[in-house]
C-alpha cells in the first residue's frame, strides 16, 4: 500500500513538473497557431479559445482530470488526439529501443562474461578498454559516424526512415539496424562493465569455489550459479538503460529521420504544442515508473530474500554511475 | 556507488594495479593539454577562431590549416582550441549547479530524516522519472538561450542523483561513533554536518563529480545539436559538431575533431573517477577480495 | 524582367527530352521538411509544406502564374471587376468534390462565407475586405467588397480559394481536418501526424490531363540532411526541401535530377523601428549599405540565390528598377551615416535568428559584415514562435533575421508587413506612405497600372529602409532521375501538376 502511495505521489509530482515546465517555457502557442497572419487581436482571440488565459492551477487540474481518465486532449490545433498521436509514434520508438536494448544485452553480457572468465588476460583488457571507450562516446556522434561510414560511403543499409516489423519485416530489419547500434552501444559498454565486475566478484566467492571443488563443469558453474548471483547489477543496469534509451531516441530519431516519440517531442516543442509535449512526457515518465516497478519485481524473483524497498535502494545506489543524458 | 557497494570500474586485482600508473600518466597528459588549450587559447591557436574566409570554405587539411576550414572558412584547429575552454567551462557550470542543489538536499534529507527526508526523496524520485535529456531540454528552453542557462539546466537534472548519493553517505556517516559522540555533546547540526559528516562523505561525491563532467560535456554537445548551445560565433565542441552535422554530406571530416575531443575528454574524466575510486575505497576492495 | 525569369528557370527542361512521353502510373513519394499545419486549408498558417499537400487535395478558384506574375483560371473560368468593389466570377462546369457533390456557385459562396467567418482562421485576414458573396447564377458568384481590392483574384489562388466540400465539413466540422474533402486532383487516404500522408488520384477530376501518378505519399523529415540521403537512396523521389549547399553535389549525381530557379523567398532583417537606435532611418540605411549581398549570396546560398536589394525580386511586377543601384555596398557612406546618427564609436545590437545551423550560419556572415561599420551583433538563435514573441510582442530585441516568402499577391504581402493590423510591423501602426500606395494599387483592376502603384510602394519601403532585404533564396526541386515535369514555382508553393514518373 505504502509502495502504491509512493508511486502515485511520485507520479503526481512528475505531472506538476511536466505541466509547470511548459508554462515556464517562453513562446506563445497562440502565436504558433496564428502564424504568418498574426494580428494582435487574433492572437488574443486564440489565447482565449485555448483557455490559456485561465489561472495556472485551473489549467493544471483540468489537464490532470483528463489525464486520469485517459484523455490527454488534442493537439493545440485540434487536428489529432494526443493519444492517437502517441499511439502512432510509440511503436517506432519502442521497437527501436527494444532492438537497441537487445543489442546492448547480447553484446554487453557476452563481452562481460568473456572478460570475467579470462580475468586478467589480454582479451579482458581489450574488453575493458573498449567498454570504457564505449561509455564515453556520445550516441548521436556515433550515429553520425555510422551514417557516413555505413550509409553514405559503403551504402550497406538505409540511414533514414523507418518501417514497423508487423508491416514490413524486411524493411524494418534494414532500417532498425544502424540506429539501434548507435543507440545501444553505450548501454552495451555499461552492461559489459557491470557484468564483468559482478562476475569477477562472484567467481572469487566461496560458494563458487565449493561448486567447482564438487567438480561441476565450468559452463554449469558460470551460467547456473555465478550468473544468477551476478544478475542483480545486470537487472539494475538494464532498467536504467531503458530510461536512457527513451531519452536517447530524441537525438537518434533526428539523426536517422525516424518518426517516433523522440522526434515528436522535438516537433511539438518547435510548435509549442503543449498538449502533445505534456502527453509525451507523461507517457515517458509512466513507462519509466513501470520499468522501475518491473526491475523491483525481477529483483524479487532473482533474489527472494530481498524485500522490495532495500532492493530498490541498492539498485539505485548502484545506478549512480549510469547517470547520463 | 556508495562505500558499501562494490563495483569494479577499472581493473581489479593484480593486472589492474600494475596498469594504474600508466593510466594515471595518460590522464595527466591529456589534462595538461586540455588545461593549456583552455588557459592559453590565443597563444596556441594559429588563427582567430572567429575569422571568416568566405573564399576558402570547407577546405581539406593543408599546411596552412592543419584540420582544414569550416563552412565559413574558419580554421578548424583554432576553433577546436578555442572550444576547449567553452566546453570545459560548460562542464564545470553543470557540475557546480548539480553540487549546489544536490549537496544541501542530500544533507538535509540524510541528516534530518523523517518526513523531511520522505518529501525530499519523493521529489528526487519524481525528477528521476524523466529521461534526463528530455527534462534538460525543457528546463533549458524555459531558462532561455545561452550556454550558461543550458548547462545550469543540465546541472539541475543531474542534481537529484547526486542528492541521493550524498544522502546515502550522510546516513552511513551519521551512525558512526564520533558523530554520535559529537551529538551527545549537543553540538549544533551545522557544526556536526560541516565538521564531521561532510569531510567524510565527500570522497564519493568527488568521484561522481568527475563522471558528471563527462556527462555534461556530452550534454553540451546534444543541446547544441538541438539549438540550445553557445551563442554564435563562439566555438564549443558541441556547436562545432552540430554545424558538422549540417555539412555532413559535403565535409564528413568536420565531425571528427570535435567528436574525438569530446570522447577523449569524457574518457579521461571517467578514468580519473575510476582511479579516484580505487584510491579512496580500498575497504571495498578488501571486503571483496 | 520576364527574360531574367526565363533564364532563371532554364534548369527546368533538363533531360526530359530523352525520357519519353509522360505516362500515368506510379507513386510520387515527396519528402517534406515540415508537417502541414492543418489539412483544413483556411486554418493552415505555414507556407510551403501546407500548400504542396493542400493544392493536391483542394483545387483553387484561380492559379498564380509565377512566370507572368498574373493569375490564370482554374475552378473559376473567368472573372471581372464590374466596378472596383464588385467582383464577378464564372465557374467551370463539371468540377466535383471527392464526395461527389458539385463545385457550383452555391458551394463556392458557402466556402467564401465559411472562410471569412469565425471558423475561418487565417483566411479571415485574406478576405477581410469581402462584404458579401452570393450566387448570381448556377455557376456565377458575385462578391461585394468593402473597399477597392483588385488583389482578390491573387488571393483566390491560395488557401482562400481552396474550396472545401460543405457536405463533408458540416457532417463533422471537428473532424474535417482529419478527413479533408476538396475538389483537387488527389483524394485524401490517410495521415499519420508528423510522419506520413497518403493520397490517391481522384479519377473524376475535371482536368485529368497532367495528373499522372496513381498516388502521392508525403513523408515528413526532421533533418534536411536526411532528406538528401532519402532521395539519393531512392526511398523518396521528390523533394522541394533541399538546401542550396547540397545542390552542387547532387548535380554531379546521375541518379538525381535537380531543378533550380529564382524565388520570392527573401532572407530579410526585421528591425525594431519603434526604439533607439533603429528608429533612426540613417542607422537602418547604414546597415543596408554595409551589407555585401553578393558575398552573402555566394556564402549563404552557394551562389544559387540572388542579392536582395528590395522587398520583391527583380522579376516581380512590383519590383522598382531604381532600387538596386541605391543599395550597392558602400562602407564609407555607411560609417559616416553611423557617425551622423551618433554611433561613430559603434553600437551593439541583438539579433534573433532561427535555431537551425543554416540560419545561424547566415547570421554569422551578417555579423562579420556589420562588424566593419562598428555594429556588434549579438546573435540569439531562438525557436521561431518565441522569436516572434520576443521581437514583436515583448520588443526585447533589435533585429530579427528571418525568411519570408511573398504571397501570390505582393500587395497582400505589403499589407501583412506594414498594415495597421500586421503583427510583424514595429511600431505597430500603419505606415502611411506605403499603405497609401497600396490602396491606390487595389483601386485599379488594370494590371499595368496596378503594378506601377505596387512599385511605388516598394520604393516607399526602400526610401526609409523599413525592412532590410538581404537575399532571395533559390527554388530547388530534387527528384530521382525517373521523375520528370517539375516546374519552378517562385512563391515556393509548387503544385504537382505535370509531374510524371518513368516506369
Amino acid at each position: 500500500m505504502q509502495r502504491a502511495g509512493s508511486i502515485v505521489l511520485t507520479l503526481v509530482l512528475a505531472t506538476v513538473i511536466t505541466f509547470g515546465l511548459q508554462k515556464l517555457v517562453p513562446g506563445d502557442p497562440a502565436l504558433a497557431i496564428a502564424g504568418e497572419d498574426a494580428t494582435a487581436q487574433r492572437v488574443a482571440e486564440i489565447r482565449a479559445d485555448l483557455g490559456l488565459d485561465r489561472p495556472f492551477v485551473v489549467q493544471y487540474l483540468d489537464w490532470l482530470r483528463g489525464a486520469v481518465t485517459g484523455d490527454l486532449g488534442t493537439t493545440i490545433r485540434g487536428d489529432a488526439s494526443v493519444w492517437d498521436l502517441i499511439g502512432q509514434r510509440l511503436p517506432a520508438t519502442l521497437t527501436l529501443a527494444a532492438v537497441a536494448l537487445l543489442f546492448s544485452i547480447i553484446i554487453g553480457v557476452g563481452a562481460g562474461v568473456a572478460a570475467a572468465l579470462r580475468h586478467g588476460s589480454k582479451a579482458d583488457t581489450a574488453v575493458t578498454a573498449v567498454a570504457t571507450l564505449g561509455v564515453a562516446v556520445p550516441n548521436f556522434w556515433l550515429g553520425m559516424v555510422i551514417v557516413v561510414v555505413f550509409g553514405l560511403t559503403l551504402n550497406w543499409l538505409p540511414v533514414s526512415g523507418y518501417a514497423l516489423p508487423w508491416e514490413d519485416f524486411a524493411a524494418w530489419a534494414r532500417h532498425v539496424t544502424l540506429p539501434a547500434i548507435a543507440l545501444g552501444t553505450a548501454g552495451a559498454a555499461e552492461i559489459a562493465r557491470q557484468v564483468r565486475s559482478a562476475l569477477v566478484e562472484v567467481l572469487r566467492s566461496d560458494f563458487i569455489r565449493t561448486h567447482r571443488a564438487k567438480g561441476l563443469p565450468q559452463r554449469a558453474v558460470v551460467w547456473r550459479h555465478a550468473m544468477k548471483n551476478a544478475s542483480l547489477p545486470l537487472v539494475t543496469v538494464v532498467g536504467l538503460q531503458i530510461s536512457h534509451l527513451l531519452g536517447g531516441t530524441v537525438v537518434i530519431e533526428s539523426v536517422f529521420a525516424i518518426p517516433g516519440i523522440g522526434s515528436l517531442i522535438v516537433q511539438s516543442a518547435n510548435q509549442r504544442d503543449y498538449p502533445v509535449i505534456q502527453g509525451v512526457v507523461f507517457v515517458t515518465a509512466l513507462l519509466i515508473i513501470l520499468t522501475n516497478l518491473a526491475v523491483d519485481l525481477v529483483y524479487r524473483y532473482v533474489d527472494p530474500r530481498i524485500g522490495v524497498r532495500p532492493a530498490r535502494r541498492a539498485g539505485l545506489r548502484r545506478a549512480q554511475r549510469g547517470v547520463t543524458v | 556507488m556508495s562505500a558499501s557497494t562494490s563495483r569494479v570500474t577499472g581493473v581489479p586485482g593484480t593486472g589492474g594495479l600494475r596498469a594504474v600508473p600508466l593510466r594515471l600518466w595518460l590522464c595527466l597528459a591529456v589534462l595538461a593539454v586540455l588545461a593549456c588549450c583552455a588557459l592559453l587559447p590565443n597563444a596556441l591557436a594559429p588563427y582567430d577562431p572567429n575569422a571568416q574566409d568566405l573564399g576558402n570554405i570547407l577546405d581539406s587539411p593543408s599546411s596552412a590549416h592543419w584540420l582544414g576550414t569550416d563552412d565559413v572558412g574558419r580554421d578548424v584547429l583554432s576553433r577546436l582550441i578555442a572550444g576547449t575552454r567553452t566546453s570545459l567551462a560548460a562542464g564545470f557550470i553543470a557540475v557546480a549547479v548539480s553540487v549546489l542543489i544536490g549537496l544541501p538536499v542530500g544533507i538535509v534529507a540524510g541528516y534530518f530524516g523523517g518526513w523531511v527526508d520522505a518529501v525530499l526523496m519523493r521529489g528526487v524520485d519524481a525528477v528521476l522519472c524523466f529521461p534526463p535529456l528530455i527534462l534538460a531540454l525543457g528546463v533549458a528552453a524555459a531558462a532561455g538561450p545561452g550556454l550558461v542557462n543550458s548547462m545550469a539546466a543540465v546541472g539541475i537534472v543531474l542534481s537529484p542523483s547526486l542528492a541521493r548519493l550524498i544522502r546515502a553517505q550522510v546516513l552511513a556517516v551519521k551512525e558512526r561513533p564520533y558523530v554520535e559522540v559529537a551529538r551527545s555533546f549537543s553540538c549544533g547540526p551545522f557544526r556536526i554536518v560541516f565538521r564531521h559528516i561532510l569531510p567524510n562523505a565527500m570522497q564519493p561525491v568527488l568521484v561522481q563529480a568527475a563522471i558528471f563532467l563527462g556527462v555534461a560535456l556530452i550534454a553540451e554537445a546534444i543541446l547544441s545539436f538541438l539549438g540550445l548551445g553557445v551563442q554564435p560565433p563562439a566555438a564549443s565542441w558541441g556547436s562545432m559538431l552540430s554545424r558538422a552535422f549540417a555539412f555532413m554530406p559535403q565535409a564528413p571530416r568536420l565531425m571528427f575533431p570535435p567528436g574525438i575531443a569530446i570522447v577523449v575528454t569524457v574518457l579521461v574524466f571517467n578514468m580519473i573517477s575510476d582511479l579516484a575510486q580505487e584510491r579512496f575505497d580500498p575497504r571495498a576492495r578488501d571486503r571483496r577480495a | 524582367m520576364v527574360a531574367a525569369l526565363a533564364t532563371a528557370c532554364g534548369g527546368t527542361a533538363q533531360s526530359d527530352g530523352d525520357a519519353g512521353k509522360p505516362a500515368k502510373g506510379g507513386t510520387l513519394r515527396v519528402a517534406l521538411a515540415a508537417q502541414p499545419s492543418s489539412f483544413n486549408p483556411v486554418l493552415g498558417n505555414s507556407g510551403s509544406a501546407d500548400f504542396i499537400v493542400q493544392y493536391s487535395i483542394f483545387d483553387t478558384l484561380t492559379e498564380f502564374n509565377s512566370e507572368t506574375g498574373e493569375v490564370d483560371p482554374r475552378l473559376a473560368e473567368s472573372w471581372t471587376f464590374s466596378d472596383p468593389t464588385t467582383f464577378v466570377m464564372t465557374l467551370r462546369a463539371g468540377a466535383a468534390f471527392h464526395d461527389g457533390s458539385p463545385v457550383d456557385a452555391e458551394a463556392v459562396v458557402w466556402f467564401l462565407n465559411h472562410a471569412r467567418g469565425p471558423e475561418g482562421g487565417g483566411a479571415q485576414v485574406d478576405l477581410a475586405k469581402v462584404e458579401s458573396a452570393e450566387a448570381t447564377g448556377e455557376l456565377e458568384v458575385t462578391v461585394q467588397l468593402t473597399e477597392p481590392f483588385t488583389g482578390l483574384p491573387w488571393v483566390l489562388s491560395g488557401r482562400s480559394g481552396m474550396v472545401m466540400s460543405r457536405a463533408a465539413y458540416e457532417k463533422d466540422p471537428e473532424g474535417f481536418a482529419q478527413h479533408p474533402v476538396g475538389a483537387g486532383p488527389y483524394r485524401f487516404v490517410s495521415y499519420k501526424k508528423g510522419a506520413k500522408i497518403e493520397l490517391e488520384r481522384f479519377e473524376d477530376y475535371w482536368n485529368p490531363d497532367g495528373i499522372y501518378p496513381d498516388a502521392v505519399e508525403f513523408t515528413i523529415f526532421q533533418e534536411p540532411t536526411t532528406i538528401l540521403n532519402a532521395i539519393k537512396s531512392g526511398e523518396q523521389n521528390l523533394s522541394f526541401s533541399v538546401s542550396p549547399k547540397d545542390v552542387a553535389q547532387l548535380e554531379s549525381d546521375p541518379s538525381v535530377n535537380v531543378t533550380t530557379g529564382s524565388s520570392y523567398l527573401l532572407d530579410q532583417i526585421h528591425m525594431n523601428r519603434s526604439k533607439k537606435p533603429l528608429n533612426d532611418p540613417r542607422v537602418r540605411r547604414a546597415l543596408s549599405l554595409a551589407l555585401d549581398r553578393d558575398v552573402f549570396v555566394k556564402a549563404a546560398t552557394f551562389g544559387l540565390g540572388e542579392p536582395g536589394y528590395q522587398f520583391f525580386p527583380e522579376d516581380s511586377p512590383a519590383a522598382a528598377p531604381s532600387i538596386a543601384v541605391d543599395n550597392a555596398p558602400d562602407l564609407d557612406q555607411a560609417r559616416s551615416l553611423m557617425a551622423e546618427a551618433g554611433y561613430g564609436d559603434g553600437v551593439g545590437l541583438t539579433m534573433l535568428t532561427q535555431t537551425s545551423e543554416i540560419e545561424v550560419r547566415k547570421a554569422e556572415v551578417l555579423q562579420a559584415q556589420l562588424a566593419e561599420i562598428g555594429v556588434e551583433l549579438d546573435i540569439r538563435p531562438t525557436e521561431l514562435t518565441q522569436a516572434v514573441a520576443e521581437m514583436f510582442q515583448d520588443q526585447s530585441a533589435d533585429l530579427f533575421f528571418a525568411y519570408g516568402v511573398s504571397r501570390a499577391d505582393v500587395g497582400d504581402t505589403i499589407n501583412a508587413t506594414f498594415g495597421a493590423e500586421a503583427l510583424y510591423n514595429l511600431p505597430h501602426e500603419e505606415h502611411p506612405a506605403v499603405m497609401e500606395k497600396l490602396a491606390e494599387a487595389n483601386a485599379t483592376s488594370d494590371i499595368a497600372e496596378r503594378n506601377k502603384h505596387l512599385q511605388a510602394a516598394a520604393e516607399a519601403i526602400a526610401d526609409e529602409s523599413l525592412l532590410l532585404p538581404v537575399a532571395f533564396n533559390p527554388f530547388i526541386a530534387v527528384t530521382t532521375s525517373s521523375v520528370h515535369g517539375v516546374r519552378v514555382d517562385a512563391v515556393l508553393k509548387p503544385r504537382l501538376d505535370g509531374i510524371w514518373i518513368e516506369n
